[in-house]
């Protein structure tokens, strides 16, 4: 294993050791078309487009994990469902395939609700599953 | 020997009798006391884990699972290690490129679940710490 192998395997070790937590399962409840809750081991300098062929062959939604110092911070990439006659946003989106995770992380902490992921040819929608609100309506 | 001399030795004598035998008795998950939730964690470039983990109804607790390190081969996924709790044990099987245990290795038995946690944990750190190891045996053909 090279440095980045072990750096991911550390993440795939904290997000074990998370899974044993009833809250953490609670935080994370959705499963791909599989019934498999999926979750991505992920460096910060991951690009999105990894996470998108993740999301892609899931079909359905993932999870994404990283580590930042010793906390765990996870990201919900579901699929976004929009009206069918919805108006186009005119939005500028600022994530794109190339985009590094740890950006997307900012990003999300700074705009505190979700974000679609504009190159995804299906509506993708991010979000930061420990800045949901505590009540989903 | 006076009566009395002899009762006193005979209250000093040690009982010679068989050790009772140790009953182990191995703790496994009602059916139907538990569900199942299943997860994958794709790692980047390299395999993947899936497994099940088997939660109580009542407390959450994890009562039951298995972990298995895969690699993809032209597409298909391939386990080359896994660790499970069946047979009231905690194992570790190191599988062949048939997908036939080649190794088993009981870590411990299972006598309630806290055994059933700590081999989650010892479980998850053995396939993270012998990763290259079980790829490299399970490409060997070995």
């Amino acid at each position: 294993m090279d440095a980045r192998q072990r750096a991911r395997m550390m993440v795939a070790h904290t997000v074990f050791q998370a899974l044993r937590s009833a809250d953490f399962r609670n935080d994370t409840p959705e499963t791909n078309a599989s019934g498999e809750r999926v979750i991505v081991p992920a460096l910060l300098d991951d690009t999105m487009g990894e996470f998108f062929d993740q999301f892609v062959a899931a079909q359905g939604t993932i999870y994404i994990a990283a580590l930042e110092g010793t906390d765990v911070v996870v990201i919900t990439m579901a699929p976004a469902h929009t009206a069918r006659h919805a108006a186009p946003s005119e939005e500028e989106c600022p994530i794109h395939r190339r985009t590094e995770l740890a950006m997307v992380i900012e990003y999300l902490r700074a705009r505190r609700r979700p974000v679609k992921f504009c190159e995804a040819p299906s509506n993708v929608l991010l979000e930061l599953v420990d800045e949901r609100p505590a009540v989903q309506v | 020997m006076s009566k009395q001399k002899g009762r006193a030795q005979e209250r000093g004598l040690a009982v010679m009798s068989p050790a009772e035998p140790l009953l182990e008795v191995r703790w496994k998950p009602d059916p139907g006391s538990f569900r199942d939730e299943y997860f994958k964690f794709p790692l980047l470039g390299m395999g993947q884990f899936t497994g099940r983990q088997g939660l109580d109804i009542d407390t959450g607790r994890l009562v039951d699972f298995s972990i298995s390190a895969q690699v993809e081969v032209y597409g298909l996924w391939h386990n080359v290690a896994r660790v499970d709790t069946a047979h009231q044990d905690v194992h570790l099987h190191q599988l062949s490129r048939t997908g036939a245990s080649i190794a088993i290795t009981v870590l411990w038995p299972i006598f309630g679940p806290q055994d059933v946690d700590r081999g989650w944990v010892e479980g998850e750190r053995l396939l993270i710490a012998n990763w290259d190891e079980h790829v490299r045996r399970w490409r060997g053909g070995r």
